[in-house]
């Protein structure tokens, strides 16, 4: 760590300490119309240094990029409510200390450039003014200091009504047609800016009626804390009422390497053009079940990414849903029926080319519960049915691939990050659950799961089922899940495998072969009092893995254990050692970390060491973390 | 509430004045290029309009006749491709990259060979260029080697082990597949990612038309 840093984390912790010690209570500074005023704040600070995370690629100018910067994230919200009324704004603030240096990483590559060179290679001065104007551009939209107002809102409550301007959440149905909501892991927190209403009322004694209408633009967090990076937006991409809504967000910047030309499209830091969306639903629910109909209208501008999704200038998607929550003396339900045009210039996008003008997808559950089994059933059959992706330009934004604004429901386990490219866009399949209660806080559980996708291991847009893009997957696990001490002890242990095979023989080198990817693990997480008011925990997972296509020649594994200490659930220290054995990686990971919580709203976490770099998944979303390398300090508190 | 705005006072103090030193540059990374000559269009030149800069690469302009030797490598430049007259019949060129570990380079590279030859007549031209090998390191000869055989490549494949081709698509937006109109050096069209229901529509409609 710089020198730079060491005050400015030491202050970081004295502020901290004393912002935490604080009692808990909410502020209430004044009443409006006879109503107290309620104010709570909450103070989320993170300062981060990356060191060198390994992952250094002679000539590759994003992996040099990456190392070597120090960033001071602060998040502060206050939520005011008084009667009726609530108000709420959330400000970001991103100060970058350290930032690297593109005429730096020019030498250092022509420094690491593999000699003697080979004949049509170029000189160093054309690899060196290559690569610092790569390096120029890389660094144009990243460690750039910005504060902004991430999230902002009004609402107005009544029993029968809700109003909210600004920025919501919202999820409509299992989120076929819309779900715009924050994923912690994933850091994550994308809403929409507009206009939400919901009428609640009852027509009969059991019957109960709710109507949501809503809409606005997109408003993803715009700064990635992994990465440096953020999204910008100039004004060719905010006309009329998205001046307001992206008022004060972080804008598209020129610098030497990314002159603006006017057009988001061509200008270099330009990487969001704001997305548009109304969306409505009706829901009719009774105690035996509840009916829903819900539809979005996705509007897009001009596409920064020239994909099927994205080149879609509107996206109409409509579900009918009905969860029958009492289905007999054992049994539940949900299924929802999804409809999805993709249109560019009023016709259906893939239909001219001979696909069909309606993707559709099926989602089914079914939960049995007979103690002391339980036996749980999801399906899914999807055809065409396109993930509502963003408006982001990926070659410069890569990091926000994955905003969207809807989340189909996964029948798949959790964690899966191994659906690899289209395989959710046409794939039917689904999974049995089966748990058994052998005892006082005992059980074990097995499932199995099959899917068949034809979108995987080809490029199939149009969703066509042939045998020869036909990919095969198996999924199974077993373990068992085991709670004492009046809950404070407790293990979950769980083994599986997933084989996903090709119908078609793939061209390897050295021949052929039919296996596409394949996977045995173990995951565990096990809390054990030590006596008092100490206790041990203990989690991790171990990989061992094997992709035919697109990865190393070889199976590998990989993993991470946690093992620590945690004393009264106030404090804790652990220590982590993760690994990977692929060609080309480090190898070994190793890190520590103490957690502080003084109060059930205030912590204070450090985390010192590396961590592999990963691609995380949050029920069927994912998105690739970079190795890291350095330390971190998290301060929260609620004031 | 005191204490979050000390912590923020504090901080703004402390970093007030931060900045990077500009490293020294040895004058032997300043020398200008060689320019003269070539006839190739002029800058300046564009990563997603205007013109593509001229770039050398080691590699193969017939892949199946050097049988994928790494001893025969030559010299690719697009200048090859350059035809201000349109006398070689060329109308439409392919800049496609590619990488050992991309998984969409891969599946795209099953059917690219063909698509390449069934349009050679109407007057497309492909090179592809391998850039990594399967750990994310600079691709070698024997990578590039290996991916010819594998895919059975046709058209002009070379090895961009110095990753010059970065500016247009970095490594996490691969495969680029970049159309540039040979007789001006014009770059026309580019796509992220193997979008074959987007592309091949598209080439064919370019050829097409009169």
């Amino acid at each position: 760590m710089s020198r730079r840093l060491r005050p400015a984390l030491a202050l970081a912790v004295a502020a901290a300490a004393g912002g935490v010690a604080r009692p808990v209570v909410a502020l209430e500074p004044g009443s409006v119309g006879g109503a107290p005023v309620h104010v709570d704040v909450t103070e989320a600070s993170s300062l981060l240094y990356n060191a060198d995370n390994r992952d250094t690629s002679a000539a590759d100018v994003s992996t040099l990029a990456n190392d070597g910067w120090a960033l001071w994230y602060n998040r502060v919200t206050l939520r005011a409510s008084s009667g009726e009324w609530q108000a709420g704004l959330r400000l970001d603030s991103a100060l970058f200390l350290l930032r690297p240096n593109p005429v730096q990483i020019g030498l250092d590559l022509v420094e690491l450039r593999a000699r003697p060179l080979p004949p049509g290679a170029v000189s160093d001065p054309v690899f060196f003014r290559r690569k610092v104007d790569a390096a120029g551009l890389e660094l144009s939209n990243r460690y750039i200091d910005w504060v902004y107002p991430a999230k902002w809102d009004v609402g107005w409550t009544s029993r029968d009504l809700e109003l909210t301007a600004g920025d919501f959440s919202a999820q409509l149905g299992r989120g076929y047609v819309l779900s715009v909501r924050k994923l912690d892991e994933l850091s994550s927190d994308t809403t929409l800016r507009g206009a939400r209403a919901t009428y609640r009322a009852r027509l009969g004694p059991e019957l109960r009626l709710r109507v949501t209408g809503l809409g606005g633009s997109g408003n993803p967090l715009r700064i990635d804390e992994a990465s440096g990076r953020y999204l910008g937006v100039d004004s060719s991409v905010t006309p009329s009422w998205l001046a307001v809504t992206e008022a004060g967000m972080p804008r598209a910047t020129e610098t030497d390497f990314a002159p603006d030309t006017g057009e988001c499209a061509t200008f270099e830091t330009c990487t969001y053009a704001p997305d548009r969306l109304v969306a409505a639903q009706i829901e009719l629910a009774a105690p035996a079940w509840k009916l829903g109909t819900q539809g979005s209208l996705l509007v897009r501008q001009a596409p920064l990414q020239q994909d099927v999704v994205r080149s879609a200038d509107r996206t109409l998607t409509a579900s009918q849903s009905l969860e029958l929550p009492r289905l007999g003396e054992h049994l539940s339900a949900y299924a929802e029926a999804a409809l999805q045009r993709l249109e560019r210039g009023g016709e259906p996008s893939l239909a001219a080319r001979g696909g069909p003008s309606l993707g559709h997808a099926l989602y089914f559950s079914t939960s049995a519960v007979a103690r002391p089994v339980v036996l749980t059933f999801e399906g899914k059959h999807h055809r065409r049915f396109f993930p509502l992706r963003s408006n982001v330009k990926l070659a410069r934004a890569n990091e926000f691939a994955t905003v969207g604004y809807n989340a189909p429901p996964t029948t798949e386990p959790q964690w899966v990050d191994t659906a690899f490219e289209g395989y959710d866009t046409c794939v039917s399949g689904g999974r049995l659950r089966g748990d058994l209660e052998v005892g006082d806080g005992a059980g074990v559980f097995l499932w199995a799961g099959r899917w068949s996708t034809w979108a995987e291991s080809v490029s199939n847009e149009r969703c066509e089922i042939r045998r020869a893009f036909e990919n095969r997957v198996w999924d199974v696990a077993s373990g068992l899940e085991l709670e004492g001490s009046g809950g404070r002890s407790r293990a979950n242990v769980t083994l599986g495998g997933r084989l996903d095979e090709t119908a078609r023989p793939l061209a390897v080198e050295g021949g052929e072969t039919t296996l596409f990817y394949a996977e045995t693990y173990a995951r565990y997480d096990v809390i054990l009092p030590l006596g008092g008011a100490l206790a041990l925990q203990n989690q991790g997972v171990h990989r061992r893995r094997r992709q035919t296509v697109g990865n190393a020649d070889a199976p590998w594994v990989e993993g991470q254990h946690l093992l620590g200490v945690d004393w009264r659930s106030t404090l804790s220290v652990a220590g982590g050692f993760e690994y990977d054995t692929r060609p080309g990686e480090p190898g070994t990971y190793v890190n520590g970390q103490v957690t502080w919580r003084p109060t059930s709203d205030s912590s204070v976490g450090v985390f010192v060491g590396q961590r592999r770099g990963a691609l995380r998944c949050v029920g069927g979303v994912c998105r690739v973390f970079p190795p890291f390398e350095g330390a971190r300090l998290d301060l929260t508190a609620r004031f | 509430m005191r204490s979050a705005a000390v912590f923020v006072a504090a901080s703004v103090v402390l970093v007030a004045g931060c900045g990077t030193g500009t490293p020294e540059i040895p004058p032997e990374l300043l020398q200008q290029p060689d320019a003269s000559g070539s006839g190739y269009p002029g800058g300046p030149y564009g990563l997603q309009a205007g013109v593509l800069e001229n770039l050398t690469f080691p590699g193969w302009r017939d892949p199946v006749e050097a049988a994928f030797d790494p001893a025969s490598l030559e010299t690719l430049a697009f200048a090859d491709f350059y035809d201000p007259s349109g006398a070689s019949g060329a109308r439409l060129l392919l800049v496609n990259t590619a990488a050992v570990w991309c998984l969409a380079c891969k599946v795209e590279h099953e059917e690219l060979p063909a698509l390449v030859e069934e349009r050679r007549a109407a007057g497309l031209r492909a090179i592809s260029l391998l850039f990594q090998d399967a750990s994310g390191k600079p691709a070698s000869a024997d990578n590039l080697a290996g991916w010819g055989e594998t895919f059975e490549t046709n058209f002009p494949l070379g090895l961009d082990a110095d990753f010059l081709l970065e500016p247009y698509a970095g490594s996490n937006a691969q495969p680029l597949n970049l159309f540039v109109d040979p007789r001006t050096m014009q770059i026309l069209r580019y796509w992220y990612g193997d979008q074959r229901s987007e592309i091949w529509p598209w080439v064919d409609a370019r050829l097409a038309a009169p």
